[in-house]
């Protein structure tokens, strides 16, 4: 599936070149935010509370120390935008890892063995996509009564395996009856072996396509719901977060705490979206297309 | 065809049973009713005991339920713990403002997504073309309650060009208050609708695209422009034709996101729609309003996806329903 000439494709593409660095980097920064991050936000003894809403470091009214400004209990900008990367990737990629698990289990399921499981489990499937995921996150949010990433990344779950079962589903029905499967069985497999190694190797990339880009949709959804107050911890807040901490501020001036980690969320989601579009174009175009 | 409708609507029935059923028993096990109805300082063991015999909480959780859905049948979903008025007035008096709302965005997302869609690709190498596509990218990359809020700071609070919070002035439609015909309801309209639609405009715009975009590569195209035909005639007449069955089924599916996200765009506006409402009796743990409104919702969603069905039938003559 993936040889060098896929590879010498993308990197001829500088928008993809670009993506892809922005993202390693992005991903680096989770992982070591004080590489750059002069604070540590998350820690209470690091606010400054002296430097209350503080302009970004070049406008008049700034502080040398604050590059992008601080906050409104007096947390620098730049860090907390830094630090905000670790809780957003973490929803977005335990999310799309979890839900691909187990749609792509259960679409195999459905669709290689079907009976009255599998045309139940496709009803649930094919019902619950029908219905706006966020909806569903906030009402199990709502009702599970506690906060923290855990719950975001439960509630984000239940509504995202969905697609991974139904793209699973469509792909193994169209695959099981071509001749290489049969000639599988012919040479005495089992059907484990041959889900294994014939129909998963053959249907999964659509799913890996789906999933890659849908990283980008998950935390879109995870800063929405921090953004309607039933996000995780406050104390160590996602992107999402951030900007709905300034909300309250923004209308009077102070732009600097809602604008920043925006303009840094959209950069992160567009990476991700250029990337998920050529990997698209890349990896069989004409299949994830019928599907989607 | 008959046949195949009333086992939709049963089916559809049973979805919103399940629904109902789910949401009930779920937030049965959430939070104090009691302390949601008589607030903290009526809270008193007499006052409880009283409410808990009366409202019934004593009671298994499935024989609540199956009161509830007795009474549902007869169009009584119950009293609302927080207005204390039926749930099916509370939520009938902030339907016209949502639905209004989800008509002007779906209104925008169809025409600034699937025109210049259909358009551009009739040229898919010009300048314009690849403009939309890269615009399009950003537009899907911009989470909606990021692009309310810079909306709001930008055209209301700095511009202030439009009105920031609410729904304007409305006129009586028999029982239906529209704010399609004032002024002012229009010019509250305007940004929480395109707020709404961005995201959808740039999603549908894509769809549009890549479906022309292989209805354009196939044979009766070729035939038909060597048949001297008007290119427009060609896009929209043979092209689009066949282009626009899977359109029909994410504009049913789009009514369902519509309503998931109007929840963000009505918090960011103070919009007087459903979505506050849910907001709100999720804080003030109003279980009737909340498992009505998902009700509602469900009946929305389902009967939506109904609708596309029934009008994919007419787009494409070869479905038949059995």
């Amino acid at each position: 599936m993936l040889h060098s000439k896929f590879f010498s494709h993308l990197i001829r593409d500088i928008p993809t070149v670009i993506s892809g660095v922005i993202l390693l980097l992005t991903i680096i920064l989770a992982f070591f935010p004080s590489l750059i991050a002069p604070y540590n936000p998350w820690n209470p003894a690091e606010t400054h509370l002296q430097d209350l809403l503080k302009p970004p470091s070049w406008l008049p009214g700034g502080k040398p120390g604050y590059l992008l400004g601080t906050d409104s209990v007096g947390r620098d900008m730049l860090s907390l935008i830094v630090y905000g990367v670790r809780p957003s990737l973490i929803v977005g990629f335990s999310v799309v890892l979890l839900s691909e698990i187990l749609g792509v289990a259960l679409g195999i399921w459905a669709g290689f063995y079907g009976g009255w499981l599998g045309s139940s489990i496709m009803r649930i499937a094919d019902t619950a996509y029908s219905f706006p995921a966020l909806l569903v996150a906030i009402f199990l949010i709502a009702v599970l009564e506690t906060r923290g990433l855990h719950v975001v990344i439960l509630a984000l779950f239940t509504v995202s395996w969905v697609q991974y079962c139904r793209i699973m589903f469509s792909m193994v029905k169209s695959k099981k009856e071509e001749e290489y499967i049969t000639a599988a069985y012919a040479i005495g497999l089992s059907n484990l072996k041959v889900i294994l190694k014939y129909l998963l190797p053959n249907c999964i990339s659509p799913c890996l396509v789906v999933g890659f880009v849908d990283v980008a949709r998950v935390i879109m959804l995870e800063a929405t719901l921090s953004f309607l107050g039933i996000g995780a911890s406050l104390t160590r807040p996602s992107l999402g977060q951030v900007i709905a901490s300034g909300k309250e501020v923004l209308l009077a001036g102070k732009w600097w705490i809602t604008i920043f980690p925006a303009l840094f969320l959209i950069i992160i989601i567009l990476s991700i979206n250029i990337l998920g579009e050529s990997l698209k174009c890349e990896l069989n175009p004409e299949i994830t297309e019928k599907i989607l | 065809m008959f046949g195949y409708m009333i086992r939709r609507l049963f089916s559809s029935a049973v979805v919103i049973i399940l629904v109902s059923g789910f949401t009930f028993i779920i937030s049965n096990y959430t939070g104090d009713p009691v302390l949601t109805i008589v607030g903290k300082y009526g809270l008193t063991k007499a006052n409880r005991q009283r409410i808990v015999e009366k409202y019934g909480f004593d009671k298994p959780v499935f024989i609540q339920y199956s009161k509830f859905l007795l009474r549902a049948i007869h169009g009584d979903l119950g009293t609302s713990f927080v207005w204390r008025r039926p749930v099916i007035e509370v939520i009938a008096r902030r339907i016209p403002a949502s639905v209004e709302l989800l008509i002007a965005a779906l209104f925008i997302a169809l025409t600034f997504g699937i025109g210049p869609g259909v358009i551009l690709s009739g040229k898919p190498r010009s300048v314009p073309s690849k403009l939309a596509f890269v615009l399009s990218l950003v537009g899907l990359s911009i989470p909606t309650f990021v692009s309310g809020i810079l909306f709001l700071t930008i055209f209301c609070v700095v511009l202030k060009w439009l009105p920031a919070f609410g729904r304007g002035g409305t006129i009586k439609l028999g029982f239906w208050p529209t704010g399609f015909l004032t002024i002012s309801g229009l010019k509250h309209l305007i940004m929480p609708a395109i707020t709404l639609s961005l995201y959808q405009v740039a999603f549908m715009f894509r769809l549009t695209h890549s479906e022309m975009m292989e209805q354009l590569g196939r044979q009766y195209i070729q035939t038909a422009r060597s048949k001297g035909i008007y290119e427009w005639k060609v896009l929209f007449k043979h092209a689009f034709k066949n282009a626009s069955k899977p359109l029909v089924v994410v504009i049913g599916l789009s009514v369902g996101i519509f309503l998931g996200f109007s929840i963000v765009t009505e918090a960011i506006f103070q919009w007087p729609g459903l979505g506050n409402l849910l907001m709100s009796s999720i804080a003030a743990n109003d279980r009737p309003v909340i498992v009505a409104y998902l009700m509602f919702i469900s009946m929305v969603v389902v009967f939506s996806n109904f609708g596309a069905d029934i009008i994919l039938g007419f787009v494409d003559p070869r479905i038949r329903y059995d």
